[in-house]
């Protein structure tokens, strides 16, 4: 009867795998299905956004942070400035600790629905991972939260974080204070005023 | 618990050593000389009243033109008592004879985290037995988070000969491998 022959293979999982999620480097040591070691090689993802932090003021550090967990975009923003005001000392007003905690736990939730997601399609049930993804579209859209619309402004085209730069005249949501809503609208009439001279004709109800 | 009682504490526990306390805003921060780091160490993780038994973080902060250059910053979180403290050790360059003690024998979790101070810094851990690049591929020179380290280079790609090994070469460099990893 001939010897079965036992020895462990090595596999290498690469930086680029489906269910690395994300490049992670792993020489694994199989016996059968069992790993017998493991050796990760890790770097793939480093930045170096300690350094690029250093040449930059704290403004500009903000949305540099916001990338780095671009599922839950506004926590890591939200831990960034708070070692900020902690190092000048300040101490914010309870209202807008609120709405930062606020918005940091939709991002929470924003954050898990990528996770259920992922992890039912990952299983086979490939469905709840549209679903999650819409909901975290609804979020986004701040249709799932009637209440505090300024938190989520109205037009928004990139899927990444949520902050947003406003053009100049655009016009902007009714949340927006009374003054503000009277800048905007004399520049939106300069708008119509040129392009009536250019012979277009605008739509006033728009 | 703010600074100058864990000095007084330690000066119990560890004799001979000097500490300084630092300034902090949020938790407290102690200066450790580095002879006496890893009994200091000790006495932080395993005296009653301190107890810090997580070590979270080992970084370091470059300052370049003031000797010595780095301080290596050491945070350390008591789950017991529910203390942080904040630990830094002034070290000097690798080049001018700046060495630290591994704190690996009192907190085993220090590996990785020393090697990535070396990966970036240079900063060389006595004892350490695994100092090897972390993040940076394993043949870079140069400590990326030095002040005097460029913040963006440019670097032309480098491409590899395909790497041939016989099956008994790789076979003996997996088990080199495994005995290296196995101390």
């Amino acid at each position: 009867m001939a010897e079965l022959r036992t020895e462990t293979m090595t596999v290498n999982m690469g930086p680029q795998h489906p269910s690395t999620h994300g490049v992670l480097r792993l020489v694994l040591e199989l016996d059968g299905e069992t790993i017998k070691s493991c050796m990760p090689t890790i770097g793939y993802l480093h930045t170096g956004i300690e350094k690029t932090a250093e040449q930059k003021k704290w403004q500009q550090v903000v949305p540099l942070v916001e990338r780095m967990d671009y599922l839950a975009a506004q926590s890591n923003s939200l831990s960034y400035v708070l070692c900020v005001e902690k190092l000048l000392g300040l101490e914010m007003p309870q209202r807008v600790k609120d709405i930062r905690v606020l918005l940091t736990e939709l991002q929470r939730i924003a954050s898990h629905l990528v996770w259920i997601g992922t992890h039912a399609m990952e299983i086979g049930a490939v469905s709840m991972l549209f679903y999650a993804i819409r909901e975290r579209e609804l979020l986004r859209a701040g249709r799932r939260l009637p209440v505090l619309p300024e938190l989520f402004p109205r037009r928004r085209t990139a899927r990444g974080p949520a902050a947003r730069v406003p053009r100049r005249g655009e016009r902007v949501s009714r949340s927006v204070p009374r003054e503000d809503r009277r800048i905007r609208r004399a520049a939106d009439e300069k708008r119509h005023v040129h392009a009536a001279h250019a012979g277009r004709r605008r739509d006033h109800a728009r | 618990m703010d600074a100058s009682s864990i000095i007084e504490t330690l000066k119990t526990a560890v004799a001979g050593a000097s500490y300084e306390a630092g300034a902090s805003v949020d938790f407290a921060t102690i200066y450790v000389p580095a002879a006496s780091l890893v009994e200091t160490c000790r006495a932080l993780r395993d005296t009653p009243s301190l107890r810090f038994n997580v070590l979270i973080e080992v970084t370091a902060a470059d300052y370049l033109p003031r000797e010595p250059r780095f301080e290596l910053v050491y945070h350390l979180l008591s789950i017991p008592n529910r203390l942080r403290l904040r630990v830094k050790v002034r070290v000097a360059s690798s080049e001018v004879d700046g060495v630290v003690p591994t704190v690996q024998s009192v907190w085993p979790a220090a590996g990785w985290p020393e090697r990535e101070v070396w990966d970036m810094f240079g900063i060389v851990f006595a004892g350490h037995g695994d100092l090897r690049r972390l993040l940076m591929p394993e043949d870079w020179e140069g400590h990326p988070a030095r002040k005097d380290y460029p913040v963006q280079i440019r670097k032309a790609t480098q491409t590899y000969e395909p790497l041939e090994v016989t099956e008994d070469e790789f076979r003996a460099n997996i088990e080199r491998d495994r005995l290296k990893r196995a101390h």
